[in-house]
């Protein structure tokens, strides 16, 4: 389902993650470095992303890809992200301001008079990010797509379009309306995040991972926490872990009625847009009283959480809960049941379920297929106590997932409330100590709004990690776009490409 | 007494800083900034009332919002972008990562604040900063558009939250000189 690449002295050390059933098998391979691994994809289609990605991120050579994007899926420079030799140019600029300059100077004109270039910036010593530079060529596409065939049209949809909020490129070839072809252009929120946390320490990393999305910033702090504490042998307080599921599910109730308010200004019920905003203004209120920010809570930290719902806040959170469920009971006539809703969105995008397992979706996505995977039944953080039912449908269109979502927004706060409800009585003890020196290896995983949300960090006994490679739900789920949106209107692409809940920041990191 | 082309000069400046039409450009973010821009048109924290509409269009924006920091990539669309815009236009850089990378300063694939990609006009500061400091930016920026870009300051204006229950209604800019 995912693989990780980790550099060492004498090679690559490649680890593919296997998972069924809530059970994980690791396979590894100890690789020289110029040795070879022949790609997946005739086994398991949905490879095709991490390959790309391991390819051009850590130099692994990958051989029968079936969708090769040359080096250039996230990145216009070639060179691997990983620890190297410091390479300077004379001036002393680092290797990659060099990359910078050579960039700008080639798609930034001046400005004004003034030259563009980029500012001297500081990059940890010791630790440079590139091994070799090399420029695009003028002419030189970003994607490795073939040129389009006669009688057909190629439309570059995004990387900035009004109805996404994220920057990202599908290449849409077009025969008349109908789509074709897609091949998606990502990199224009690649950050290089799983670099950029081998150079802080183990806690100096939560904000930083805490910020790899917004929307579902604690589903990658409880994730991040999670996989600490399995290195370093603790385990969190009851309390804590109570809090942490009462947080998490607030995300996911935001996080689907943000969605649902961005798939009804894709269909255009700009109306439904803004009234699910509006009753998200209550759970943003809710983050605000309990965690001190509206978005970005900063509430996990490692061994527990940093902040405590206490008994005298209980009435304003059950009030505010109480508000959105009546805001989602005016909602749902309009959500669920509805003609016009379900003639935009029924039908589209579909995906068959075994189409969705040989893939690898997760999340909504899958079980709107027909899947009944959610990690929460695996019983991390308080769900070995508050259980739930993995909410599934079969019709595996865009109008399927929207009922999946809109499901889940009432388990989410059933959730809640029984979250909070435990927390009486309990000790007010919020954390535990975690060392900050860790030694090994551990793997976590959690539902995030989008679905599952996979860590696997390597500590060497220092105090900064040596590899965290993150998983995200929507890399996962971009497999499906190049599958379902050939066959679709081009009206219907937005709504197609917002229905698997596309989080870009999360997939390119 | 003054005369029509004057009274039509300032008649058409003050038209400028009202009812600002905005385009946003994620440039790269976790989405936090940008979740509060959306929050920002939306019921409660209505920039509506001031008549701010989101156009994804750049041709017809006045103001372009920025938020995220700039990559490698993403520098050519985010220029490209700006070019597209008509003048007269403006800048507003919304979080820390617009100014300096923030917490991403350092990171591999990322250049750093957006300045020198684009001119800056009103910064916000904030990760994310709240919906009542970016409003807050917004009409700053407004404001500039009565002004001829040379009379624009150097550096960037900080936008602030408004004052709760105030509403300015006409921003406070000078309308003295007859110029284009």
């Amino acid at each position: 389902m995912t693989a990780s690449t980790i550099l060492q002295a004498d090679g690559r050390r490649v680890l593919y993650h296997f998972e069924r059933d809530d059970r994980l098998r690791h396979l590894e391979l100890q690789l020289a470095p110029d040795e070879a691994v022949p790609s997946l994809g005739s086994v398991y289609p949905g490879a095709f992303m991490v390959e790309n990605e391991m390819k051009e991120l850590h130099g692994l050579p990958i051989t029968d890809l079936a969708i090769d994007y040359g080096g250039r899926l996230f990145r216009d420079f070639d060179g691997i992200e990983s620890p190297g030799p410091q390479l300077a140019a004379d001036d002393g600029r680092s290797a990659r301001e060099v990359a910078g300059a050579l960039r700008l100077d080639a798609c930034v004109p001046a400005v004004e008079g003034r030259e563009v270039r980029p500012r001297t910036s500081r990059v940890p010593q010791g630790r440079a990010m590139l091994t070799t530079l090399a420029p695009l060529t003028d002419g030189e596409s970003i994607l490795a797509a073939p040129r389009p065939v006669p009688g057909t049209t190629v439309v570059p949809f995004g990387p900035q379009h009004p109805v996404l909020a994220e920057p990202i490129q599908l290449e849409l070839t077009l025969r008349d309306e109908v789509v074709v072809d897609v091949v998606p252009g990502l990199g224009y929120v690649h950050r290089g995040i799983e670099v950029a946390s081998e150079q802080r320490t183990f806690s100096e990393d939560l904000p930083l991972l805490e910020r790899i999305c917004g929307i579902c910033s604690v589903a990658h702090a409880v994730a991040y926490a999670q996989a600490v504490e399995a290195i370093a042998g603790v385990e969190i307080p009851r309390r804590a872990r109570l809090l942490r599921t009462f947080w998490f599910e607030l995300t996911r109730i935001h996080s689907h009625l943000l969605w649902l308010g961005l798939a009804a200004d894709a269909i255009g019920f700009e109306a439904l847009f803004q009234s699910c905003w509006r009753i998200r203004e209550r759970v943003l209120d809710l983050f605000d009283l309990t965690a001190g920010n509206r978005v970005i809570l900063g509430v996990v930290a490692l061994g527990g959480v940093r902040r405590d719902v206490p008994l005298s806040m209980q009435p304003a959170v059950s009030e505010a809960l109480d508000d959105v469920e009546r805001g989602l009971a005016e909602l749902a006539p309009f959500v669920v049941g509805n003609e016009a809703t379900a003639l935009r969105l029924a039908g589209v995008a579909r995906i068959a379920r075994d189409e969705a397992v040989s893939l690898g979706l997760v999340g909504p996505t899958a079980r709107a297929s027909g899947v009944p995977a959610d990690v929460r039944t695996s019983g991390y953080a308080a769900h070995d106590e508050l259980s739930l039912e993995p909410v599934v449908e079969e019709a595996g269109d865009a109008l399927a997932r929207t009922v999946v979502r809109w499901r889940e927004l009432f388990d989410s706060l059933r959730l809640c409330r029984e979250a909070v409800d435990r927390l009486r009585g309990l000790p007010w003890q919020l954390a535990v100590s975690v060392p900050t020196r860790l030694r090994g290896e551990a793997t976590s995983r959690v539902e995030a709004p989008r679905g599952e949300l996979f860590y696997y960090i390597v500590a060497d006994g220092g105090t900064h990690p040596s590899r965290v490679r993150v998983r995200t739900p929507t890399f996962a789920n971009l497999a499906a776009v190049v599958r379902m949106l050939p066959g679709t209107q081009l009206a219907a692409v937005p709504v197609g490409l917002l229905s698997i809940d596309p989080c870009l920041s999360c997939t390119e990191r | 007494m003054i005369g029509p082309r004057a009274l039509w000069g300032r008649w058409v400046r003050r038209a400028r800083t009202h009812s600002p039409w905005v385009v946003h450009f994620d440039c790269g973010g976790c989405n936090g900034c940008d979740i509060e821009i959306l929050d920002l048109l939306t019921p409660v924290h209505s920039a509506e009332r001031f008549g701010v509409v989101n156009v994804g269009d750049p041709r017809q924006a006045d103001i372009l919002l920025v938020t995220g920091p700039a990559n490698l990539r993403n520098a050519a669309v985010l220029r490209t972008t700006y070019d597209q815009m008509v003048e007269p236009k403006a800048v507003v850089a919304i979080g820390a990562c617009t100014a300096y990378g923030g917490i991403f300063h350092g990171a591999p694939n990322v250049l750093g604040g957006i300045h020198e990609i684009v001119p800056v006009d009103v910064h916000v500061p904030g990760c994310p900063p709240r919906p009542e400091a970016i409003l807050g930016g917004i009409l700053r920026a407004a404001a500039l558009l009565a002004q001829p870009r040379s009379q624009r300051p150097a550096e960037p204006a900080l936008g602030e939250a408004q004052p709760a229950g105030v509403w300015r209604a006409r921003p406070r800019v000078s309308l003295g000189a007859d110029d284009a």
